[in-house]
């Protein structure tokens, strides 16, 4: 088959559409994700840095458990669970929570270097004016901590994106599994695939610059703890 | 599964475990020079090396893993070029790790004083040398870590390479999973086998960690 | 003696009358499509209520169920197949939900019952009747072999000597470990890919079901089918367990589909001339495995 031929559906109208509608899942479940994870994450730091032994046992578990494991583990997981526990989610919502499952233990550890990244003086501040330790997290140390978790929460997101690829495997409908279809239907694999892999490039990539900009103060010692710390 | 049933199971995923351990090694032996050759590339003062390097972290950090193995496997073929399985996987995921080795690494030579260069420099060393002798040991035992979690991160990488074939420790799991129907004993077991090498490794890193920080 | 005679050939006309009359009402009987009458509270009473059927399909068997990528529309024999299913439920055909299923996601999407029957290319086995139930057979594919055309494979026997691509999850991957324990299996995700690697020789054969060699095969020449099958896979739709009514109902409706003709004439749209004979609801016992 010549080149002209197998460049032609990837010049189609129709199929771009196709595939596009497979970007639009892709950012969606990845943003669901990371959102969720958010919360799931919160949930989890607050318990790591609870001073009530087995609840902080119990997240760090988690947290080690989780990061120790390749993602697509974990999405297989969740996946057959959520059926076996009769939760009508459908693949979408499948796929979401294993995702979620996955990066909220990523997650909980961003939220707990932003939480113990503000001043202990700020802390202590507030205490001796009387507001609690729910009070004090919420109204003092979250707000500013979140601000600072931006940067890492944006290469999450990346990651998150990259992860969503995996869906694929258990049927969900986005940007790879349709760039499959289209492939096995024309055969067309190296053309198709190197149009699909420059779509996640230009989002990973533009995501990355986004986490730069917003990394610009406090650039060094961000790098190095992000370094120090660095999952791929 | 009862105790009879479990252990012809338990070898056929040992058998996958190996070669997740194997090709764990291969591309951290392969992916660790060359991000060290592309880290140190992207600190030259030659402005075509830094260009080259910038491109190529910039490209391979940005493409999901499981695309780069895609490609490889179902992409070449498609201009008449077939490698195997095992291979593509290394090719693959060496390409993808080398680009967060070389970020840490160039940010590890960053990290070194300036003036210890200057010193060096002014002791009569070369550019190179420099590099050879006084920044480069600095910059890696101060990125050990880091090195320590990007290889973490190639164990958890293997398992993709299930999708194309690869009979690693992912791949016998799903195998054993579709015969036996017992999908948690099955994936648990799984879990647990990557728990097993991973959990070492990170109270390993872990520890670099710890005596970096003594040492800083 | 006249008397006895006329009495008797009478009687003679009303038997043959009556036995007539029966049969022909039997006939149209079972010529009628089936009613969907469930009892209040049953899973098909739910279905009902719900005002459309959920079909769990292929979105990459080429002819029986795939996505079109131009139009996004899913399109063959077994999505066919449902549209007239929900007909039968609905008197409407689009009263019907296509959702994708994928070898590995089959059963449990049936379990829990985010689709209310699977019309997949799904096999019947003694092993997966453990785990839901099925219903009439409603086409008996056969496991075979597709090789280059300038394959040295000539027959079955050969295979022991090959690289066999096959699906993960499928009938087709455990009958070859036992029936060529000696040759080499390639285990990857789905027919598609199996049947890729076959393209680019990283094997040298592909096995899976024929009515997913058919659709494979029209797309690229150069390939042949080894005529004798492996094995017989009897397809019939899937349903989760506990839903006897439900599982009634579609066998009326695979029942009248075969004999109203729209067996063969969805066949005929879909996979093409020869149009073989619908095959019977029960399977045989050597074909259930």
């Amino acid at each position: 088959m010549d080149f002209s031929a197998r460049l032609a559906p990837l010049l189609d109208a129709d199929i771009l559409r196709f595939l596009a509608g497979g970007l639009g899942l892709t950012l969606a479940v990845a943003l669901g994700t990371i959102v969720l994870s958010l919360l799931g994450g919160t949930v989890l730091a607050i318990g790591r840095l609870s001073s009530f032994r087995p609840v902080s046992l119990a997240a760090a578990g988690y947290i080690e458990t989780i990061r120790s494991l390749p993602s697509f583990l974990v999405l297989i997981y969740v996946y057959f669970a959520v059926y076996r526990a009769a939760l009508d989610l459908g693949t979408l919502g499948a796929v979401v929570l294993g995702l979620t499952v996955y990066h909220s233990a990523k997650t909980a550890e961003v939220v707990r270097a932003g939480i113990q990244s503000i001043d202990r003086g700020q802390v202590e501040a507030a205490r001796s004016l009387g507001l609690g330790f729910m009070q004090t997290l919420w109204s003092i140390v979250l707000p500013q901590a979140f601000r600072r978790m931006l940067p890492p929460l944006v290469s999450e997101l990346i990651l998150c994106i990259k992860n969503t690829s995996i869906g694929s495997i258990v049927g969900l409908n986005e940007l790879l599994r349709r760039g499959t279809i289209v492939y096995q239907q024309y055969f067309n694999p190296i053309e198709t695939l190197a149009l699909i892999a420059l779509v996640y490039w230009g989002l990973c990539f533009g995501l990355s610059v986004l986490a730069r900009r917003l990394e610009a103060t406090g650039a060094q010692q961000a790098e190095r703890a992000r370094l120090a710390t660095q999952e791929i | 599964m009862t105790g009879a049933q479990a252990w012809p199971s338990l070898s056929f995923l040992l058998e996958g475990f190996r070669l997740t351990i194997w090709l764990t090694f291969l591309c951290a032996a392969c992916s660790l020079p060359l991000g060290a050759v592309v880290g140190i590339a992207r600190s030259t003062p030659v402005l075509a090396l830094r260009a080259a390097g910038t491109a190529y972290v910039e490209f391979f950090r940005n493409v999901p893993p499981l695309i780069l193995l895609f490609f490889f496997y179902f992409g070449l073929p498609g201009v008449g070029v077939t490698v195997e399985g095992f291979t593509c996987g290394v090719i693959a995921l060496t390409l993808y790790t080398a680009a967060f080795v070389a970020e840490s690494v160039r940010a590890g030579i960053a990290a070194v004083d300036r003036g210890q260069v200057e010193a060096a420099r002014s002791l009569g060393f070369g550019y190179l040398g420099a590099l050879r002798y006084v920044v480069f040991p600095q910059a890696v035992a101060m990125v050990l870590p880091a090195l320590g979690n990007i290889t973490i991160g190639i164990v958890k990488n293997t398992a993709l390479v299930a999708t194309i074939g690869v009979a690693d420790l992912m791949h016998q799991g799903e195998v054993l999973e579709s015969r036996t129907f017992a999908t948690f004993s099955t994936f648990t077991t799984v879990a647990l086998f990557y728990l097993a090498l991973i959990i070492p490794m990170s109270l390993g890193v872990n520890a670099l960690d710890r005596r970096r920080r003594r040492m800083a | 003696m006249q008397s006895n005679r006329s009495i008797l050939s009478w009687g003679r006309t009303a038997l043959t009358i009556l036995a007539a009359a029966f049969a022909l009402s039997a006939w149209q009987a079972l010529a009628q499509p089936p009613r969907p009458d469930f009892p209040p509270g049953s899973y098909g009473d739910k279905v009902l209520k719900r005002g459309k059927v959920i079909i769990g399909v292929r979105y990459d068997i080429p002819l029986y169920g795939f996505q079109n990528p131009k139009t996004g529309a899913v399109e063959g024999f077994e999505v066919d197949m449902g549209k007239e299913l929900a007909r039968a439920l609905f008197g409407d055909p689009s009263k019907v939900e296509f959702r994708q299923v994928v070898s590995r996601t089959r059963i449990p999407m049936l379990q829990e019952g985010v689709v209310d029957v699977v019309i997949a290319n799904l096999t019947q086995t003694k092993k997966r009747m453990e785990e839901i139930d099925f219903t009439d057979m409603y086409n008996l594919a056969g496991m075979q072999a597709l090789v280059p055309e300038a394959s040295p494979i000539k027959a079955l026997k050969d295979l022991n000597n090959a690289t066999i691509a096959v699906a993960k999850g499928g009938t087709g991957e455990q009958h070859m470990r036992q029936a060529y324990p000696q040759a080499k299996l390639l285990l990857l995700d789905s027919h598609g890919d199996s049947f890729q690697a076959l393209v680019s020789r990283r094997a040298t054969v592909f096995v899976a079901d024929d009515t997913t060699l058919q659709g494979m095969q029209e797309k690229l020449k150069g390939f042949r089918v080894i005529p004798e099958r492996l094995t017989f896979e009897p397809h019939a739709m899937g349903v989760a367990k506990g839903r006897p009514e439900f599982v009634a109902f579609l066998n009326a409706f695979i029942r009248d589909f075969k004999a109203s003709g729209k067996w063969k004439e969805l066949y005929r749209k879909n996979v093409g001339d020869p149009v073989p004979e619908p095959p019977p609801g029960v399977p045989e016992p050597q074909w259930l495995r």
